[in-house]
């Protein structure tokens, strides 16, 4: 029953009461119950104690004794009892501090307390980055953090020292589910795959090995412990390795039952760690109890480091479905490698109930969940584990006989025939209740009902005939019953004892092969993910091109082939360049998608226009880069370009192939690379050891062939030439091989134009043109600006005007005017400055109208 | 196919735990060819841990570590850690880099050193463990930050989080260990 409805009512507007859990307070002497709310007020957090009557149902129910603050300072830290036998598990005892002090308060196990704990961490101030985590070792903050190593400590079992496993259960009970989340949230799948493979592998690092179970269950009839459990417990057996002990009907007050509040616990619980096989020590794992049902688990000390993930859990089937007069109390843990689920029930009475206890039996089985680690995991139901021990008081009856047949085949032992008449034998045979289930011969007489102190049967009016109501199941593998009996020398209630002793074989883990298997786990994970990276094979990584000429494109291919991964490629950038190549090279296409298996061609295509024909002539450049091709998320691939460039007229500033007499691909790099490279020179009084050309041969060639056969041609410098005669002419020109070009008029006409156009230098030099353009219209004017022209560019550019005028002269033939000259060489002799804008129509118009005074003027000509 | 893996940069995952943390690390495997070299250094920069590997059975592999080191300083970041490697240690007839010089060398660097051998998987495990162990060390100050952060909101999984690590030096024709 929530409780918070009567602390909310006490409460003033504004106030919250987020959760309510009931502990007891442990003083000096005394324990006495409290209830402790988490309260929220504007933001702030404070837990309130309150004293109270009974299970609080109104606010006169309770009576608020102290409000502690939840601010700096507020640590809730958990303690373990200074006890040899509380090792593990039971009730939670956490010690609460803060600026007034500190109070110790026990806590009942289960999920409601720890969903309390987490309400309060959430509270806790200064929960990122504070200080206090680390002033307080212990407290709930830390736990946290440590929490997130527990999905290592399901997937990874770590050498486990004896801490290891106290933190290993606190962590459990206290574990954030929100840190716990966050830790799978990227891992989540990976660790999912760790885990089942884990288990599919588990043969590979665990080895059956046999532990001993003793199982015993007592309906002791709201009676106290009058005498030793010995008899029941430890006479005439050998140490077991672990106990379960359920009891049935511990307290059969209306307080147990309205508060779940009994002084029996502890006095039964003393009871059962008294009468415990004195030859080995045990400690205790856990204590569920749920108003008369309680359920004990020992284990040998030794054993206690190898159980872990120890969960308890209660199911009320009684008075309305839920309340705990009836039902079944559960703890599940992992013992080794096996789990285990001990559930101790105490099912539906009356003789002719049994569809009851069948419905009860189901409702335990659906309704009993236990909270995993991983949050994210659904809850664990008791079907689950490998190793099920059902006992109780299940309250089955012997059908169909009456009273007085039934102790008559009982005093003749005849059990088998007794049997026959058994209703869970019966409802078990038509698969109603507990399928799956194993139960042993029963070759002791039936537990039940007996006048209390003795061995005689029931007395009492009502006379009920004697039943095998108390009793013993298992479901699982590996698992034999030794013994199954009763124990009639403990007469303390109307029920006999039982017990059951079996050998289990528990799958206890190789911590070396485990980690073996673990980490082929992982690498094999690795393995996996590693093959999934894109990844590509090319045809070809390294290219070279020969012999690369000036304007003539060189295409080279290559595929590349995808593997097993879609991927997407692309020729990225290298580190500070704004490209991925140089200006000379393209690839074709940049980037693509590439589906598994599939291939897709690209082509390299290497093209030397002016703007790097240059730097190439000179060597400051060479036909060398490196392409990084990238695959999204996944490798990077370089491909190598060389080459080799056949330096040509064609890029060379006019002055040094003034300096060359030979054709350049006559000249040896150096000597290019320095003339080149030279300083251009503004008068003729530098000399070197020759005096330069007037003008580059080249361009006489051109010119003159021009002059010479081309003279009358009609749409001279209109017409596009050949691509292949061009490739011809540049050749001739830059080896000289023929005296005379080759290839028709408008072919030459447009090498010159070329030529022209490719000079790093123009005729006019850059520093020229705005004069240029400012005196366009003023001959005289204009004539000084290219009488300041280096000697070379001047000779070159009167040159020009002097054939273009010739040109001129036999307009009618060739249809040329000064207007359509000007406007073609106008754009190729002036050009701007780098950096300079474009020019626009007036700068172009201006350029045009430069050079047409130097066409219609006769007299200046050289 | 081919016994040297194309020049380039090849790129792994692997997860190792490191006290109890699972750490993946992202491993670049660099080209070692000395004309790829302006390439790779950009790789350097995002780096958090780095091996420089020579190759026992080739002495002008040791004398590139030299090379390899001052690229490393100059474009790897800050606080980059760094363990010299001398790879091969299976070949021992071949050996040309004695393993005092390889001790020497990483005194020198103040590195670790370890002789290794991709093909019979010595050193491999404990070498990358040490490294990625220097590598979380040296960003103990954030993992603690992330620690604290993550009892509260943040992503936790940033803890684990993902190393580059170029591997300098040459290749290894050999590399079966991943």
């Amino acid at each position: 029953m929530d409780q918070s409805v009567a602390i909310q009512e006490t409460l003033a507007d504004g106030e919250t009461c987020l959760i309510v859990v009931q502990g007891i307070l442990a003083g000096e002497e005394s324990v006495e119950s409290r209830l402790l709310g988490l309260v929220r007020t504007h933001g702030e957090h404070a837990l309130f104690l309150y004293t109270h009557r009974r299970m609080a149902i109104t606010a006169e129910d309770v009576c608020l004794e102290r409000i502690v603050p939840i601010t700096e300072g507020f640590a809730v830290e958990e303690v373990t009892p200074d006890n040899d036998r509380y090792i593990i598990g039971s009730d939670v005892t956490v010690q609460i501090s803060s600026e007034d002090g500190q109070l110790v308060v026990q806590l009942p196990f289960g999920s409601h307390t720890r969903m309390f704990l987490q309400e309060i961490s959430k509270c806790l101030p200064g929960i990122v980055g504070s200080e206090d985590i680390k002033q307080n070792g212990k407290n709930l903050v830390v736990n946290h953090s440590q929490s997130t190593n527990s999905d290592d400590k399901v997937t990874l079992r770590q050498s486990k020292s004896k801490t290891d496993v106290s933190e290993m259960v606190r962590s459990s009970m206290i574990v954030s589910d929100k840190a716990c989340s966050l830790s799978l949230q990227k891992f989540g799948l990976r660790d999912t795959i760790v885990k089942s493979q884990l288990v599919k592998r588990e043969d590979s690092y665990t080895s059956l090995q046999n532990f001993r179970f003793f199982v015993g269950t007592y309906n002791v009839n709201g009676q106290s412990p009058k005498e030793s459990l010995r008899p029941w417990l430890s006479h005439g057996i050998e140490p077991p390795d672990v106990y379960c002990v359920g009891f049935q009907e511990l307290d059969l007050s209306k307080e147990a039952f309205f508060f779940n509040d009994t002084p029996k616990e502890e006095e039964w619980f003393k009871a059962v760690t008294d009468s415990l096989h004195p030859d080995a020590r045990y400690a205790k794992v856990k204590l569920i109890r749920l108003v008369g049902m309680m359920l004990l688990l020992y284990v040998k000390a030794d054993h206690a480091l190898n159980i872990s993930e120890v969960e308890a859990e209660t199911v009320g089937t009684g008075i309305m479905g839920r309340m705990g007069n009836k039902g079944a109390v559960a703890i599940r843990f992992k013992f080794h490698n096996t789990s285990v689920c001990i559930v101790n029930s105490h099912l539906a009475a009356h003789m002719e109930e049994y569809e009851r206890r069948n419905q009860d039996f189901k409702d335990i089985c659906s309704r009993m969940q236990f909270c995993q680690l991983d949050p994210n995991l659904p809850p664990l139901t008791i079907s689950k584990h490998d190793v099920v021990l059902w006992l109780g008081d299940l309250n089955y009856r012997l059908e169909e006989l009456d009273v007085e047949k039934v102790k008559m085949l009982i005093e003749k032992k005849a059990f088998r025939a007794l049997y026959k008449h058994d209703q869970l034998k019966r409802q078990m045979d038509e698969k109603a209740v507990f399928e799956g289930f194993s139960e042993g011969e029963i070759t002791f007489q039936p537990t039940y009902k007996y006048d209390t102190g003795c061995d005689g049967w029931d007395t009492s009016e009502k006379c009920r005939a004697p039943a095998w109501c108390d009793r013993i199941l298992w479901k699982g593998k590996n698992i034999f019953q030794l013994s199954y009996r009763s124990h009639m020398a403990v007469k303390i209630s109307d029920h006999k004892p039982v017990s059951s002793m079996f050998d289990i074989k528990v799958k206890v883990v190789n911590e070396e092969l485990y980690r073996k298997a673990f980490e082929e786990i992982v690498r094999s994970l690795d393995k996996m993910e590693n093959a999934s990276i894109p990844s590509v094979i090319l045809s070809q990584r390294e290219f070279s091109f020969r012999d690369v000429k000036y304007m003539q494109l060189q295409v080279k291919t290559f595929t590349i082939r995808n593997e097993q991964v879609p991927c997407q490629f692309e020729f990225i950038n290298k580190l500070d360049e704004d490209t991925y190549c140089k200006e000379w090279l393209i690839a074709n296409p940049r980037k693509g998608f590439l589906l598994p298996d599939s291939e897709m061609t690209i082509e390299l295509e290497l093209f030397v226009n002016k703007s790097t024909a240059t730097r190439l002539n000179s060597g400051e450049e060479k036909l060398e880069d490196i392409l990084i091709l990238h695959l999204n998320e996944g490798k990077d691939y370089f491909l190598s370009v060389t080459g080799n460039y056949l330096p040509s007229c064609f890029g060379s500033p006019i002055q040094t192939l003034c300096y060359m007499r030979e054709p350049i691909q006559d000249m040896s790099a150096e000597s290019i690379r320095e003339l080149t490279l030279l300083p251009l020179q503004m008068s003729d009084d530098i000399f070197r050891d020759e005096k330069p050309l007037d003008i580059p041969k080249e361009l006489w060639m051109l010119v003159d062939h021009l002059y010479r056969n081309a003279s009358h041609q009609e749409d001279l410098f209109q017409q596009p030439g050949l691509r292949s005669e061009f490739q011809q002419i540049r050749d001739c020109l830059d080896t000289g091989m023929l005296d005379t070009l080759l290839g028709s008029n408008h072919s030459v006409a447009e090498a010159l134009l070329l030529f022209l156009e490719s000079l790093p230098e123009p005729v006019i030099c850059c520093h020229l043109y705005n004069d240029c353009l400012h005196c366009a219209g003023n001959y005289t004017l204009s004539s000084q600006v290219v009488s300041r022209l280096p000697t070379c560019h001047k000779n070159v550019f009167n040159y020009l005007m002097a054939f273009l005028r010739e040109l001129l002269k036999n307009s009618e033939k060739n249809h040329l005017d000064a207007n359509i000259l000007a406007s073609i060489f106008g754009g190729l002799l002036l050009r701007p400055p780098p950096r300079h804008p474009k020019p626009d129509v007036t700068e172009k118009r201006k350029a045009q109208q430069f050079i047409q005074q130097f066409l219609l003027r006769e007299s200046n000509s050289p | 196919p081919s016994p040297f893996p194309p020049p380039g940069v090849d790129f792994k995952m692997k997860t190792i735990e490191v006290d109890g943390i699972k750490v993946r690390i992202q491993i670049w495997d660099t080209a070692g060819q000395e004309r790829y070299q302006t390439i790779t250094k950009q790789y350097y920069r995002r780096a958090q841990g780095i091996f420089l590997v020579y190759d026992i059975s080739s002495e002008r592999s040791y004398q590139h570590i030299m090379k390899w080191a001052s690229d490393v300083d100059e474009y790897a970041p800050d606080g980059v850690q760094k363990i010299l490697i001398g790879n091969k240690a299976d070949e021992e007839q071949k050996r040309q880099v004695g393993r005092e010089q390889g001790l020497q060398l990483a005194k020198e660097y103040g590195m670790d050193f370890y002789e290794t051998s991709a093909c019979t998987n010595v050193n491999i495990k404990e070498s990358f463990t040490r490294l990625t162990e220097l590598v979380l060390q040296a960003h103990r100050k954030e993992l603690d930050g992330l620690r604290a952060y993550a009892a509260g909101e943040l992503n936790l999984a940033e803890l684990e989080e993902e190393e580059g690590k170029p591997e300098g030096a040459e290749n290894s024709p050999k590399a079966c260990w991943c």
